[in-house]
């Protein structure tokens, strides 16, 4: 892919244009928080897509989706794992740490990628042993519970950030949206769930929790008795997810009887 | 290209996302840097992408080609955070765009320092968005055509021709912001 070039305009574009060590290592604890969010609240059992990529054959057969769920427990456990080992002084990312994904190199940003976990005063966490895979894993996770609130980011120092994005990224916002749809639809409160949901249609048209909020939506209507906009949304979702394991269960049978 | 994670379709885990994290963050950086997601949300739209690639984990089809994978949904991500920056700018009324840097004094300055990457963005906003994805693609992160014509779903001929015109501008476009600098 990335090949030498006699003559490299861009080179020092590349090599200028990086995270820190900081942003590096702040973005990818930040990552694990969301993991950790998700993986202790799913939405659904089945992984979203944006919605631009489901005419391409992403999404996920059936079977995916109970490895899916499984996988996200595993990955918290071994997250869990390897924020023991981080707070025990392992180097953090690697460059040898995974040979079956040796860089390619050329026209590479130079690889001096060998981020150092900061050895700080971390409170351990989860001391497990037997994290087969740990080798790979060396990357500086955080020690925080999963509810804590998302680090210190230079966007909420640099620019005051829109109001759909108050509280993190836009994709937080949207998945707060859903959450709170599906609480509300748990709670015997459809009506709320619609609106909730309205509401995220309108501020994230092409988000990437379209999947969802149609599903919530049909649970919605069925739950208020509107049994034929529910049929009629569902003909609509099983069109746009075709192989959704969701949309094959509402081909059947939109509401359940 | 291909050089996946051999063996490792169908696992889902930590290890794997920190593997590509690891190897494929700085790219993604540079690459949403450079379509417009500005410096105060990289770390979000950074976060976004590596979640998105969380989910597919597992899926054989994104093995196919991890890197073009990876650059798709960073695009894709990338559009996403344009769109919510732009909607933010309209919401505060302060649309007005950074003015162009100091022109820089030759071709090889022009992409010496970090000013390269303003005047590239400035670039990149007057192309439309496919011309833009091409151009990165190709001439900052050095893929080959046929890669990129993966990556945007169009022919490799197109991603020529794209090519072509994106890169026919950037010559007009650097001849306008040093008009009175003597040219390379």
């Amino acid at each position: 892919m990335s090949r030498p070039r006699p003559h490299d305009p861009w080179a020092n574009l590349r090599k200028s244009t990086r995270p820190s060590k900081a942003q590096s290592v702040r973005a990818w604890e930040g990552l694990v928080q969301r993991l950790e969010a998700e993986a202790a609240d799913p939405v659904l059992p089945e992984p979203p897509v944006l919605e631009d990529e489901v005419s391409r054959a992403v999404v996920v057969p059936i079977r995916r989706i109970a490895v899916f769920s499984v996988g996200v427990a595993a990955a918290v456990a071994i997250l869990v794992v390897a924020i023991g080992r981080w707070t025990s002084g392992v180097p953090a990312l690697r460059e040898d740490a995974s040979p079956n994904l040796a860089m390619d190199s050329s026209a590479e940003q130079a690889p001096s990628r060998a981020l150092e976990a900061p050895v700080s005063a971390r409170a351990p966490a989860a001391e497990t042993s037997g994290s087969s895979d740990s080798s790979a894993t060396t990357l500086p996770l955080p020690e925080r519970s999963p509810a804590v609130e998302r680090g210190p980011r230079t966007s909420d120092a640099r620019i005051e950030k829109p109001a759909d994005t108050a509280s993190g990224s836009t994709f937080d916002a949207e998945l707060a949206l859903v959450r709170s749809a599906r609480a509300a639809l748990d709670a015997s409160e459809p009506a709320q769930a619609l609106s909730l949901l309205a509401e995220h249609a309108r501020r994230f048209p092409s988000g990437s929790l379209g999947h969802e909020r149609r599903a919530t939506e049909i649970a919605a209507l069925c739950a208020l008795g509107r049994l034929q906009e529910a049929e009629h949304s569902a003909r609509s979702f099983t069109a746009a997810f075709p192989h959704s394991g969701v949309a094959r269960a509402l081909a059947e049978r939109a509401c359940p009887p | 290209m291909d050089e996946g994670p051999s063996g490792n379709e169908g696992s889902v885990g930590a290890s794997e996302l920190a593997s590509l994290y690891r190897r494929y963050h700085q790219r993604v950086w540079r690459t949403l840097a450079c379509f417009g997601v500005p410096e105060p949300a990289l770390e979000d739209a950074l976060q976004d992408v590596f979640i998105v690639v969380h989910r597919r984990l597992g899926d054989p089809d994104a093995y196919r080609s991890v890197t073009g994978w990876i650059y798709a949904v960073a695009r894709r991500v990338a559009m996403h955070h344009r769109r919510a920056h732009a909607r933010h700018l309209r919401r505060v009324e302060s649309a007005a765009r950074q003015p162009l840097p100091e022109a820089p004094s030759g071709p090889e300055q022009h992409v010496a320092d970090q000013q390269a990457l303003v005047l590239l963005r400035e670039f990149l906003r007057t192309l439309d968005e496919p011309q833009a994805a091409v151009f990165v693609l190709c001439e900052i992160e050095g893929l080959s055509a046929p890669e990129v014509a993966e990556i945007v779903k169009a022919k490799v001929a197109t991603v020529y021709s794209r090519l072509r015109l994106a890169r026919q501008r950037f010559e007009t476009f650097r001849a306008r912001a040093q008009p009175r600098e003597s040219p390379s």
